[in-house]
């Protein structure tokens, strides 16, 4: 199906914090290794083609992550004789991935209650 | 690296070509065209340029995070090992200060080079008449001035005896330095002023008004550093100046060693009550110049050289001076009041070297024991995601760290206890030394830093990368802990003990040599005496001269209650200025290589120095009228020249051979004292009548007192000042102060060396407790094994005492061989000892033993004294 591509406006695009991108990203890898295509279109996959991830964003945070040893990289030869850069994650970006998790959840449910004070 | 770099950018390219290639893929297969699809995906992945530079900006960016966490991470174990850093830092900073403060005083006297402008091109002029060196006259200077073209400027610099010197109507009573100078002084040396301005050939004027250039530190504590100083005026010798200047905080003149504290133009000298100065035979002045840049020293040589001898009337000539030649010297380092501290210096730096030697050692030790006791903690560091590499760095970083803390403290400490030394090593004389903080101290301390750091913090590196997983996580379960570690630990300690004896003999040896050196017979009493040394004045020397005169001076010291009597001598015992004589009697002509001295001596001179005389009579008040010639010698001069017979009675000649014309007759024999050099045996002395005999220089003049001499100093002040009031002082001084002075480098040598020699003790303590204890620990469940099937305390305090044994016998056998090598070099500087003088050595083995026994002690109890149902319970 040809999906027709419309020239988001401006103010649609929604800007990601580093942070958030870090945890999209370990989160993505949580389901096996990845390249970085593979990563952005997950992410758009997942969230319902609301999160477009742009490269400027996506290669610095992956090769800062991989700087900080939560993923780790090698290259391989994909089904169709090409070459590609996949990450995995790491030991350590599993315990990252997990704490980054649970301060993603406190922050949801704290700016949740603070956007609709009246429920208890 | 270049290619890692170069690596890493094609590893991008591809990595931007692959996604893009992915992109276009997954568009044809929706069903665009090739080239739609390459539209799309090349706009959807937006600018390539954009991607390479954020990426960039990360691998560029990401150093300085990860050295910041290191850092949080050091400081944050710091703070958890309280105990641990401070022993680290304290060491640290003992061993880094007692190098800098050696350092320090070494730099400002041999290494640092005066500082003015260029110094390379700074030279002194040396003069000299038939091969012997001859000073240069005022008139010459200017002359020369005048005249030269190979030198961009010549200037003259000169002692100015401050008698009296009166600030805002206040006399001042400390010594006030005072220099004269040739107008283009300042100007040579390139040095520019502070406040004001600087002497110009305009100043140097008879008809110029006085005026002065102050040194930084005169005018801070004596106008309290204000600007208004300039045209404020005080009184030099009754002389009115004006202050027009201050010099630069760190100009001290061009002699290390001297520091004035004003200078005047020469010309002033007449207004100053010195008019001698500009006189064309006095010839007192050591000239410096300053090259033109891109002139040899031969050139400006050769020119002085014609200059000398066609200007020689405006200067002093030797009689019978036919060659006149100069001589031009670098002095970009100035000239040394301090030569003899040099080789003692360098040896000091040595022995500082051992001194941090052994805290890297001792530090190395403490690593050690913590790296074991740390395993546990690393293996599950590992296990939990850190690699090997990024453990090593967290582990140098905080090492770094902690050298760092040290290492300031160290510095502080350091410049603090460089006083001391230069206060050591002044002491007694006029000499003034300030040293201060430039680059070179700056460096040195930076680089020992660093360089210990390396030292100390390679041991836990070697430890931390051999941990594997495996053994670090079960670790904890067996008891092979930290078996590299101790023994590693162990080998610091020995090779610490080794370094710390060789210290030790050191320090001993040269604290015996100084009190052998200080405690020896002189010949004369240190205490009670004080010396009386007047001004150096052509008016001042010439009343001296005259007998009556001198009669007038002693008797009214003399007459000053609390004092005993007054004398004086053409030269002191101490006054390093000797006078060869010969000495011929009837049986035996004077030999060539005879070397004696003779004295000149007032009545009352052996009684005031507390010289006794053995035999016949001293020199008396009635001796200086008689025209019969006598004399009074020494006991080794006795018995070389008379041998066994009583020379009293006998004559000799001061001359290659008897002559009855000019028979001295010896009247008594004095015991034996030194003359000049305590270094050396007591040589023979003649000691004759004051105004017997021809003497240049003035005499020196000492009085004995009942009680403290240091209180007798204003009387006789005063009562100089009583008899004529033209009678300027430079200076009165217990005797013992200039005895101290005289051995003022081996006094120098003994405080540090033995400083030191203490230091390494206590370090050598610390050590041999740290890696006992480090095996009491490991060993806590073989302990308890031992206790619980019936080993007595005492055997197990008897297990590690002998541990500690062990150490101390392979150390010593280790330091003796490097002593036997090592002490060699002390035995220039050592005096009445050899440098393997037994009981030194032994007293030093014995000490190290003290010391080894002393720190294993607490560990041993600790182990003799453990429950043993515990310690088996122990993980």
């Amino acid at each position: 199906m040809l999906r027709k591509q419309k020239r988001e406006k401006y103010q649609d695009r929604i800007e990601l914090l580093q942070g958030t991108l870090d945890l999209l990203i370990l989160q993505t890898l949580q389901w096996g290794p990845q390249h970085g295509y593979g990563i952005s279109q997950t992410i758009r996959t997942n969230s319902g083609d609301v999160l477009r991830v742009d490269t400027g964003s996506l290669y610095p945070a992956l090769h800062r992550l991989e700087r900080q040893q939560w993923i780790a990289s090698e290259w391989t030869v994909s089904d169709n004789q090409q070459r590609a850069k996949v990450y995995r994650l790491t030991t350590a970006g599993k315990k990252q991935l997990v704490s980054e998790r649970s301060r993603w959840t406190q922050l949801v449910e704290a700016m949740g209650r603070a956007m609709n004070p009246a429920e208890k | 690296m270049r290619r890692f770099r170069r690596h890493r950018e094609e590893e991008l390219e591809e990595e931007i070509a692959s996604h893009l290639h992915m992109a276009i893929q997954d568009r044809i297969e929706q069903g665009a065209t090739p080239a739609e699809a390459g539209h799309a995906a090349r706009r959807e992945f937006g600018n390539g340029d954009l991607v390479r530079e954020s990426v960039r900006r990360v691998w560029g960016g990401m150093w300085l995070d990860r050295l910041l966490q290191d850092l949080r991470f050091g400081a944050r174990m710091m703070r958890r090992n309280p105990g641990f850093s401070a022993a680290v830092v304290i060491t640290l900073a003992f061993g880094i200060g007692a190098n800098i403060a050696v350092f320090h005083l070494w730099n400002a006297v041999d290494l640092r080079p005066l500082p003015v402008d260029k110094p390379e091109e700074l030279v002194q002029v040396i003069g000299k008449q038939n091969g012997l060196p001859q000073a240069f006259s005022y008139p010459w200077i200017r002359d020369a001035a005048m005249k030269l073209h190979s030198v961009q400027g010549i200037a003259g610099s000169g002692g100015l005896p401050v008698n009296e010197i009166a600030v805002d109507g206040r006399v001042l009573t400390e010594r006030v330095e005072g220099n004269v100078v040739t107008g283009a002084y300042f100007r040579v040396l390139g040095v520019p002023a502070q406040l004001g301005r600087i002497f110009t050939e305009a100043d140097d004027r008879a008809s110029a008004p006085p005026v002065a250039v102050l040194s930084d530190r005169f005018w801070r504590r004596e106008f309290g550093a204000q600007t208004d100083a300039i045209g404020r005026t005080f009184t030099v010798n009754n002389l009115r100046v004006t202050v027009i200047g201050v010099a630069p905080p760190e100009f001290f003149g061009e002699t290390i060693g001297r520091a004035p504290d004003l200078w005047i133009p020469m010309n002033m000298g007449p207004q100053l009550g010195m008019g001698w100065m500009l006189e064309p035979y006095t010839a007192w002045i050591e000239p410096l110049a300053r090259l033109r840049p891109g002139v040899r020293r031969e050139q400006a040589q050769a020119e002085l050289n014609v200059l000398y001898a066609v200007s020689r009337h405006l200067t002093l000539r030797r009689g019978g001076a036919v060659d006149f030649r100069v001589e031009l010297k670098p002095i970009g380092n100035g000239r040394n009041r301090f030569e003899t501290l040099s080789s003692p210096l360098r040896l000091l730096m040595g022995i500082a070297g051992f001194v941090i030697l052994i805290a890297c050692c001792n530090l190395a030790g403490l690593f050690l024991a913590r790296s074991a006791a740390r395993t546990h903690e690393m293996g599950v560091r590992l296990a939990t995601g850190a690699t090997r590499s990024r453990l090593v760095r967290q582990m140098l970083t905080e090492s770094l760290m902690l050298a760092a803390i040290g290492g300031s403290i160290g510095f502080l400490l350091g410049t603090w206890g460089s006083r001391g030394l230069v206060a050591l090593a002044t002491t007694g004389s006029v000499l003034r030394l300030y040293p201060n903080v430039d680059s070179r101290v700056v460096l040195f301390a930076a680089s020992l830093t660093i360089a210990s750091a390396c030292l100390f913090g390679l041991a836990p590196i070697c430890s931390g990368a051999r941990k594997t997983l495996n053994s670090a996580l079960s670790a904890g379960l067996r008891t092979h802990t930290g078996r590299f570690e101790h023994r590693l630990a162990r080998g610091f300690v020995v090779a610490q003990l080794s370094i710390s004896l060789v210290l030790v003999a050191g320090g001993l040896l040269l604290v015996r040599s100084f009190w052998n050196l200080f405690n020896q017979d002189w010949g004369y009493e240190k205490s009670h005496i004080l010396e009386i040394d007047f001004a150096f004045e052509p008016d001042v020397i010439g009343k001296l001269h005259s007998e009556d005169y001198r009669r007038l001076l002693l008797g009214k010291l003399s007459a000053i209650p609390g004092v005993f009597s007054a004398a004086a001598a053409s030269e002191g015992p101490l006054a390093g200025v000797r006078q060869d004589g010969k000495f011929s009697t009837l049986e035996r002509p004077a030999h060539s290589g005879d070397k004696l001295y003779y004295v000149q001596v007032s009545s009352r001179y052996f009684e005031t120095m507390t010289i006794p005389i053995l035999s016949g009579r001293p020199i008396t008040e009635q001796d200086m009228h008689r025209s019969a010639q006598v004399a009074v010698i020494s006991e080794t001069a006795a018995k070389k020249f008379f041998g066994d017979a009583n020379p009293i009675g006998r004559s000799f000649t001061n001359g290659d051979y008897f002559v009855s014309a000019a028979a001295i007759r010896v009247v008594g024999i004095a015991r034996d004292l030194h003359h000049q050099d305590p270094r050396e045996p007591f040589l023979p002395l003649v000691f004759r009548p004051l105004n017997q005999g021809r003497f240049v220089s003035p005499p020196s003049w000492f009085v004995r007192t009942h009680d403290d001499p240091a209180s007798t100093i204003p009387a006789v002040r005063a009562a100089v000042k009583e008899l004529d009031h033209n009678l300027h002082i430079d200076r009165v001084h217990p005797w013992k102060e200039v005895i101290v002075s005289k051995v003022r480098e081996e006094r120098m040598l003994a405080w540090i060396a033995g400083g030191f020699g203490v230091l390494a003790l206590v370090l050598a303590c610390v050590g041999i407790y740290g890696v006992v204890s480090f095996g009491v620990n490991r060993r806590t469940r073989e302990t308890g094994v031992k206790l619980a099937l019936g080993a007595t305390r005492g055997q197990v305090r008897g297990f590690f005492l002998r541990e500690a044994a062990v150490l101390w016998l392979v150390s010593i056998v280790i330091g003796g061989v490097c002593a036997f090598v090592l002490l060699r070099w002390t035995r220039s500087v050592l005096f009445g000892l050899t440098p393997y003088d037994p009981t030194m050595l032994v007293s030093a083995l014995l000490l190290l033993g003290a010391v080894t026994l002393a720190g294993a002690y607490l560990p041993a109890r600790r182990a003799a004294c453990l429950d043993p149902m515990n310690a088996l319970r122990q993980e």
